[in-house]
């Protein structure tokens, strides 16, 4: 057997202490004295679930990467025709996006999420009926090119829009297997002219392709019915290569990635796999990552990381919308989610909150009776983390208020405080009693506001909810004065909030009159509005909290188009907003306070109506992300 | 083997499910103390351990579709005017996963 040293030159450590674990220490081989134990650093694969695509996708288009997965065409819900939907995955939910001209599935698919190509496919299963037209997707539509030769459908394809490869599959009468290669340079397809070039024993169903038009990549196929190839081939430019097989013979899916890392994660062999092989440029080697399902005619990520992929929809013997992630990470990953905490004194929905997980404040609102109307509540509650305690009472009682601040100096500014009544009274909280200090300038209500009590921001709110009762003015508070700031560049209300008086994020919202919900963000830098990028999911009336325009979280309040009432949780890290796991129990007007990475939610109502108001309490542990060595055993 | 089992337990503040809990098995809330957790040993044991009472699907359904008929009832016994209140939008049916 060899040894460690003369297969990598160097002996393996003998340490008493694991060493300083990140990204620099990837791949290191250690032995542990005090534990007594073998250990490395090496990549944590998994796959864990995303979000359901919106209907069924077999044999669909797939390009882009983990989180601007681009999928078309296919078919589902019924076996036949094929359909010419195009969805993108967000790495949060999917989104339609516009059709393409011509239903099919099974064609060649290449490029990226915003400049893709779409070849040949058939689009009637139980009798093929072939289309060899083109379509170019620019981001915002697709639009007809010049027509593929030579290929039929179920074949693989590699590269971008300008300098594509397509190979494999079935001929272009679909009445046998294709040996051919064709490039396309953005208009025109070539056949490639060396007698080299159309030398692939692909076959049918190899499906996928990774790399470039000169640096290809595929893996597996071959009949539909019978034993699945395990041979793979590069192509460079001119002529394919035989390379090491995979370890399972596959196909119906494809491969995703490039010729020195690829991915190939489940298909059939015949019979469906979960089974997942990574590529390294030489050879083939099982992961230890496998999807829940054993599926096939899946869109995949095949432009993106193959160590951050997705697999969505396909089939698993029957349709699945089912998506699944695969991640590999040096770093052991903990999901951030919601556990329960301490039920309020009393119940309300239509507060402020404020402050933080373990010093928390809740100001105001409505406690739920009689149905539908309820009362205004005068009374504050404040949270230690583990349990309520009675706050001092407010001079005046008011809901769909907004506060900001800590626990023990807090501010309470507009609202509502008899029905039908705006109020602009602003008090100040030292931590025992409240104080009626000088008027906003803006009597609102579901305004929202962010800062402390000597640095604050009040932003947003309606009068009436109609759309020209929308504010779109800021005023700062500075302790003592309300003063003008930037207007906002959305009018629009019930606006989730984090940060400071100078680096706010305010986002999503609502516009009434038949516009609805909104997924617009903006930051404030002290002085004005700027656009940032929007939520993954538009969302409005939920609890809110973060620490600057870079970090921020938004929890329950109404999503959708219907709207519903949801627990939906998104989070933003300074470049884009994914989910997190939901709230146990959906809920709108509920209000918060904290971070990313301790917060709480507290009371609001659920889908049964402003009547089942809630005093519960849900608090929010954020991801956490910690290299981890392995320790490495004999099997 | 069903997806989700069904039962009613009352929320009892901090520590009645952990952030363990809601990485180890699916779990939602719904009206009528009525919860819907993932059927797994983990999501099992919370259940039981939380002194839930669980219940078939269907009856879990009816306990969340009387909570909300109430509060629908309650809702439509309300003046024009209190009903055109803000955010005062009638209670909608719930439909268990």
């Amino acid at each position: 057997m060899a040894e460690y040293e003369s297969i990598h030159g160097t002996r393996v450590r003998y340490l008493s202490s694991d060493p300083t674990l990140d990204s620099s220490t990837e791949g290191q081989v250690w032995y542990n004295s005090t534990s007594g134990t073998n250990k490395a650093l090496v990549q944590i694969k998994a796959f864990s679930s995303g979000a359901n695509t919106p209907t069924n996708f077999v044999f669909s288009g797939g390009v882009g990467g983990q989180t601007d997965t681009l999928g078309f065409g296919g078919v589902g819900p019924s076996p036949q025709p094929a359909h010419n939907l195009t969805i993108e995955y967000s790495g949060f939910s999917w989104t339609g996006l516009p059709n393409l001209n011509t239903s099919r599935r099974a064609g060649y698919a290449f490029g990226t999420s915003t400049s893709a190509v779409y070849a040949a496919g058939d689009y009637s299963p139980g009798s093929p009926t072939i289309t060899l037209q083109t379509e170019e997707y620019n981001g915002s539509s697709w639009t007809a090119g010049n027509n593929i030769s030579e290929q039929g459908s179920f074949g693989a394809a590699s590269g971008t829009l300008t300098a594509g490869l397509a190979y494999g599959g079935y001929n272009e009468a679909q009445t046998a297997s294709s040996t051919r290669t064709v490039s396309y340079d953005g208009t025109n397809w070539t056949a490639m002219p060396t007698p080299g070039a159309d030398t692939n024993v692909s076959g049918n169903f190899t499906m996928g392709g990774g790399g470039t038009q000169t640096a290809a990549i595929f893996s597996g196929g071959s009949p539909y019915s019978g034993a699945r190839g395990t041979s793979t081939e590069t192509f460079d430019g001119s002529s394919w290569t035989s390379q090491n097989n995979m370890n399972t013979g596959r196909g119906a899916q494809g491969l995703l990635g490039t010729q020195s890392n690829a991915l190939y994660a489940g298909g059939r062999t015949p019979a469906r796999t979960g089974a997942t092989e990574e590529w390294d440029s030489s050879t083939w080697t099982t992961s230890s990552a496998t999807m829940s399902s054993g599926r096939n005619a899946s869109i995949t990520s095949k432009g993106g990381s193959t160590t951050a992929a997705v697999i969505g929809a396909g089939t698993t013997g029957s349709n699945t919308n089912a998506t699944e992630e695969y991640n590999s990470n040096i770093n052991a990953i903990t999901q951030a989610t919601w556990a329960s905490g301490g039920n309020m004194g009393d119940k309300r929905a239509f507060a402020a909150g404020a402050g933080t997980q373990t010093a928390g404040i809740v100001m105001g609102g409505l406690w739920p009776s009689p149905a539908g109307g309820g009362g205004r509540i005068a009374d504050t509650e404040e949270y230690d983390g583990s349990s309520w305690s009675e706050g001092g009472a407010l001079n005046t009682a008011r809901t769909q208020t907004a506060g900001f601040g800590l626990q023990t100096a807090a501010v309470i500014t507009s609202g509502v405080s008899s029905p039908g009544t705006l109020t602009n009274i602003t008090e100040e909280y030292d931590g025992s009693s409240w104080t009626t200090v000088n008027t906003n300038p803006l009597s609102l209500r579901d305004g929202s506001c962010s800062g402390t009590l000597t640095a604050g921001l009040f932003f947003s709110g309606t009068s009436s909810g109609s759309a020209p009762d929308i504010s779109v003015a800021t005023v700062e508070y500075d302790g003592t004065n309300w003063t003008s700031g930037g207007n906002l560049g959305t009018a629009r209300y019930g606006i989730g909030a984090a940060g400071t008086q100078s680096d706010t994020l305010g986002f999503g919202g609502y516009i009434s009159g038949g516009v609805g919900l909104q997924s617009v963000v903006e930051a404030y830098n002290g002085t004005s509005w700027t656009s940032s990028p929007a939520l993954a999911v538009s969302q409005f009336n939920g609890a809110s909290g973060g620490t600057n325009s870079s970090q921020a979280w938004f929890a329950g309040g109404l999503v959708g188009s219907t709207p519903n009432i949801s627990g939906i949780t998104q989070q933003y890290d300074g470049t884009g907003w994914s989910g997190v796991t939901p709230l146990s129990t959906a809920r709108r007007a509920l209000v918060g306070g904290g971070t990313s990475s301790a917060a709480f939610g507290a009371g609001g109502y659920g889908p049964g109506g402003v009547n089942t108001v809630v005093n519960s309490t849900e608090e929010l542990t954020g991801e956490t992300s910690v290299a981890t060595a392995s320790t490495l055993t004999t099997s | 083997m069903a997806l989700f089992i069904y039962g009613t337990a009352t929320n009892t503040g901090k520590g009645f499910f952990t952030a363990e809990d809601r990485r180890a098995f699916f779990l939602r809330g719904y009206p009528a103390d009525v919860w819907v957790v993932g059927n797994n040993e983990k999501g099992a044991m919370w259940l039981a351990e939380k002194n839930g009472v669980e219940k078939t699907k269907s009856e879990a359904q009816a306990l969340v579709t009387a909570e909300v008929e109430a509060a629908q009832a309650a809702w439509d016994a309300l003046s024009d005017e209190e009903k055109a209140g803000p955010n005062n939008t009638r209670p909608t049916d719930i439909t268990l996963p």
